[in-house]
């Protein structure tokens, strides 16, 4: 097992444990959410040296609820992907760790909780705020929750989602109400249909063995199973990457070394040094991610114009499946695209085929870990023996019905943590 | 210009930025107070800072709504903000939040005087649409030892404007420079803006081409900036079309491209064009729902508009159009012309002293009326007092002018500085026997019947009683003792 390495620990005096509901549970988190006077680089050079002045309004409601912010894995750049990301890798390995918050883009939380055999949860769109969040694509990312219990997504959820003044963006709904959801009588949902969309699920063995599983389980648990048509995934593909690209284009518009973080040195005028500065602050997936950005904005807007069409299409496409559907069951990730290496925007879209339909439509979507003989944490830690699991997605603002149904599901899964 | 006019039809249409004079900026709660210390009023959101999220001000979209209101806009159900894209250092973010795509009104107009019109008919210039935006910071370029240096001031950052842009309507500079004021009239009206274009909350920006008179053809615009004064503007419009003229009769094409005016040489010259980025939707800031009830509470602030008030001060005063136009100028002073006739006095006699002393007095020491401590009631006691013979006209001149700096009655003040008018007729013959008995020359030209000596022995009596006697009753005491002379003399 490799030397757990955190990005950034606090000191000891900073993780005393308040009273409250979540007393005592250790969170881990990435350094693109604002915990006040630590490191809040994101992950990125061009945010070198860069600390938070404030608590981001899930830390703060966190703390108010007795939990304690264990520490800052290191992430991806700007958290988009997941190479160069430890935090489903460390929360799994670390015993004192319960939990950890993860900015979900493309699938991030998800395919970390995947590939360390937990369990890892993206609310609704709007669900939880994003003041003192970094973040890159404002109408794709939310924070998404990992944990070793299921139990504990809930109990977490319910404190640090509701509406904040200070992201307007968000819907005003309250907290999320999970009084009925932890009650050990509580219904299974027994009643629930689950649609399966087919050339998903099959077609590929590794795809078709987790799939099974999921099948096998579904059906223990009671729920009803239904064929179902997601639609090709590439146009969910292609909607996002433009759409992303131009938000992460204008997200990252403001890293220009003037007045924080990193500057490169240049005898030139300001224009040489916004280039050299920012031509040395991206990684080559961010740079290429924004160079497409760019092309958008200023070649070819119609693309991008089109890209937003087709996003509303899907979206109203897969919101319809929700009229025969109560919840839709989906894989997780393809055997052959190692998003830990995906270096690039294709690659990168790649290995997120699977998950990212969730952040384009904004959909509550739960990862179910896989199983295996040996229990959920048992694989190595790079995660590439572990088994995928699959993801349960729920209609917008379902967030509620998606956990329910975990909760009802886990009970027939061998070695998973309700 | 003769030739050019006859030869070529100018097409101008204008871009207008107001600064709205909101408490706070656009969206966040620092103060909307460009001037103060540089950097004072700053916080994360108009730093531009990574982690937080714009808060749109609801006065600031109330204050922009009343304003297209006031110029006869249709207010959209629907309107949100792009990001304009671009890259300066006055803007940090890397774009700039204004509306674009779905602008907050659209639709408006206002009618000018045609020039030289004898008979008040007036031309409608359209406005195509008005959108709400924030500033962007401000750039100070200085040296430090001997080194350039640029320094950045937010505190300008964020502040709400209004961006008027008309329809290609206007002809001549006449036209550009009457609607520049008429604009600013109507939006000052609604109190929602300074509107000075001298102060920069008010800038203009023209787009500027020329034709064949007649033709209809939208020609290859020039853009020009940096006028300061409408008077500028009209300067810049009129040397711009001279300029294009001469360009095309050399057989020069026009090219697009941005040109400053430079007030000191009148001239215009060409500047290098700012990048000019794409408008993409931004994803953060909540659109803005204008449904019926929130518009017709806001609709209820909108006041009495100029051309309303100018004409009912026509009916129900009797003022003349020009006198009803001059007072409904400006929204104080049209309210305190109402208020000031509300105290039963004459309309006409309240304009009038408006008009003639109240306002150039005003001009004459840079003030406004909400500067002074004059009200309607001290206004209209002054010209009670007049009315009733306590003081003459050249005390109450002194006393108005007093009463912009002095907060006090004009009773107080007329008695300060002595200025009771003089009637008691024992005081006025005194004053007259000693006139006459001083100049008795002339007192003998109008034995020999010259009557003119009247007027001046009068002067001399007004100039003894220091301007405070009543000249109606002086001169009745004078010619009565110059008849009485003469009558026991013969």
């Amino acid at each position: 097992m490799d030397t757990i390495v955190f990005a950034y620990r606090p000191p000891a005096s900073d993780t005393e444990i308040p009273d409250g509901p979540l007393s005592g549970m250790r969170v881990l988190l990435q350094p693109d959410l604002f915990v006040k006077n630590w490191p809040a680089d994101a992950g990125s050079k061009a945010l070198a040296g860069f600390s938070a002045v404030f608590d981001a309004t899930v830390i703060a409601r966190l703390r108010a609820a007795g939990a304690v912010p264990a520490g800052f894995a290191p992430m991806a750049e700007f958290g988009f992907g997941i190479n160069g990301s430890h935090l489903g890798r460390i929360l799994a390995a670390d015993e004192f760790l319960h939990a950890g918050l993860m900015t979900d883009m493309l699938g991030e939380a998800r395919m970390a909780a995947s590939l360390a055999g937990l369990w890892g949860f993206k609310p609704s769109w709007g669900r939880v705020s994003r003041y003192g969040l970094t973040g890159l694509v404002p109408s794709m990312e939310c924070t998404g929750v990992l944990a070793k219990k299921l139990s504990d997504i809930p109990k977490i959820l319910t404190r640090i989602s509701g509406a904040d003044a200070n992201d307007p963006s968000m819907r005003t709904d309250p907290p999320l109400d999970v009084s009925g959801l932890l009650d050990a009588t509580a219904p299974a949902g027994a009643s629930l249909r689950i649609g399966i969309p087919e050339a998903l699920a099959t077609g590929n063995a590794a795809r078709e063995a987790e799939m099974s599983i999921a099948r096998e389980a579904l059906s223990k648990a009671g729920f009803t199973l239904k064929n179902v048509t997601i639609g090709d995934l590439s146009l969910f593909a292609a909607a996002h990457q433009v759409a992303a690209a131009v938000e992460a284009s204008s997200s990252a518009g403001k890293y220009d070394g003037v007045r924080y973080g990193f500057r490169a040195e240049t005898s030139g005028n300001w224009n040489d040094m916004y280039l050299e500065t920012r031509g040395q602050s991206f990684g080559p997936l961010i740079k290429a991610l924004l160079m497409q950005g760019a092309w958008f904005q200023f070649q070819d807007y119609p693309g991008f114009e089109a890209a937003c069409t087709l996003r509303q299409h899907l979206v109203n496409q897969t919101n319809a499946l929700f009229n025969h559907v109560d919840l839709i069951a989906l894989p997780t990730r393809e055997a052959d695209a190692d998003p830990l290496t995906a270096n690039m925007p294709a690659d990168t879209y790649d290995a997120f085929s699977l998950t990212l339909a969730a952040n384009l439509t904004g959909l509550p979507v739960l990862q179910v870990p896989g199983t295996s003989a040996d229990g959920p944490n048992a694989a190595d830690t790079a995660g590439a023996n572990q088994a995928p699991g699959f993801q349960l997605m729920g209609p917008a603002m379902g967030d509620i019905a998606v956990l329910r149904a975990g909760l009802a599901l886990s009970s027939h899964l061998q070695g998973v943590i309700s | 210009m003769n030739s050019v006019s006859t030869t070529y039809e100018a097409v101008i249409g204008l871009e207008i930025h107001v600064q709205l004079n909101t408490a706070t900026k656009l969206f966040c709660d620092c103060p909307n107070q460009p001037g103060d210390a540089p950097n004072r009023n700053t916080c994360p959101i108009c730093l531009w800072l990574p982690g937080v999220f714009p808060r749109l001000s609801r006065v600031a979209v109330e204050k922009a709504v009343l304003a297209c209101l006031s110029v006869n806009c249709t207010i959209a159900e629907e309107s949100a903000f792009d990001q304009k894209v671009y890259y300066y250092p006055d803007l940090p973010k890397g774009y700039q939040l204004s509306q674009h795509h779905k602008p907050l009104a659209v639709n408006g107009w206002i009618d000018i005087p045609e020039e030289n019109a004898k008979n008040g008919a007036l031309r409608r210039l359209r406005i195509h649409h008005i959108h709400l935006e924030e500033d962007v910071a401000r750039l100070v370029h200085e040296t430090e030892g001997g080194k350039p240096v640029s320094l950045v001031d937010f505190n300008r950052a964020g502040a709400p404007l209004i961006e008027v842009v008309t329809e290609p309507d206007m002809r001549n500079p006449y036209e550009a420079m009457e609607f520049l004021k008429i604009l600013r009239t109507h939006l000052r009206y609604t109190g929602s803006t300074e509107c000075s274009m001298e102060k920069g909350t008010m800038r203009a920006d023209a787009n500027i081409s020329i034709r064949k008179p007649g033709s209809g053809e939208m020609n290859t615009k020039v853009e020009v900036k940096n006028m300061n004064s409408i008077r500028h503007v009209g300067d810049a419009i009129g040397y711009e079309i001279q300029r294009q003229a001469e360009s095309l009769n050399r057989g020069e094409p026009i090219v697009l491209h941005t040109r400053l005016w430079d007030p000191d040489k009148q001239v215009t010259t060409a500047m290098r064009e700012k990048f000019a980025g794409p408008c993409v939707p931004d994803p953060s800031v909540p659109a803005i729902q204008m449904d019926q009830q929130w518009l017709e509470a806001i609709q209820q602030n909108l006041p009495e508009m100029p051309p309303h008030k100018a004409s009912r001060f026509v009916e129900t005063f009797g003022l003349t159009a020009a006198d009803a136009q001059l007072i409904s100028q400006e929204r104080d002073t049209a309210e305190f012309f109402e208020a000031a006739v509300s105290q039963n006095l004459p309309p006409a006699k309240v304009s009038n002293w408006i008009i003639s002393h109240l306002l150039p007095g005003l001009r004459d020491h840079q003030l406004s009326l909400s500067d002074t401590p004059l009200t309607p009631a001290r206004f209209s006691g002054l010209l009670s007092l007049l009315a009733t013979e306590k003081i003459n006209a050249a005390a109450a001149r002194e006393i108005l002018l007093q009463m912009l700096t002095k907060d006090a009655e004009p009773e107080i003040l007329m008695k300060t500085a002595g200025l009771e008018q003089v009637s008691d007729d024992d005081a006025l013959g005194d004053l007259v026997d000693k006139i006459i008995a001083d100049h008795p020359s002339d007192a003998a030209d109008f034995k020999n019947g010259n009557p003119k000596v009247v007027g001046f022995l009068m002067g001399l009596a007004m100039k003894a009683s220091k301007g405070k006697a009543n000249p109606k009753r002086m001169k009745e005491i004078l010619t009565e003792k110059l008849n009485a002379l003469q009558q026991t003399s013969e």
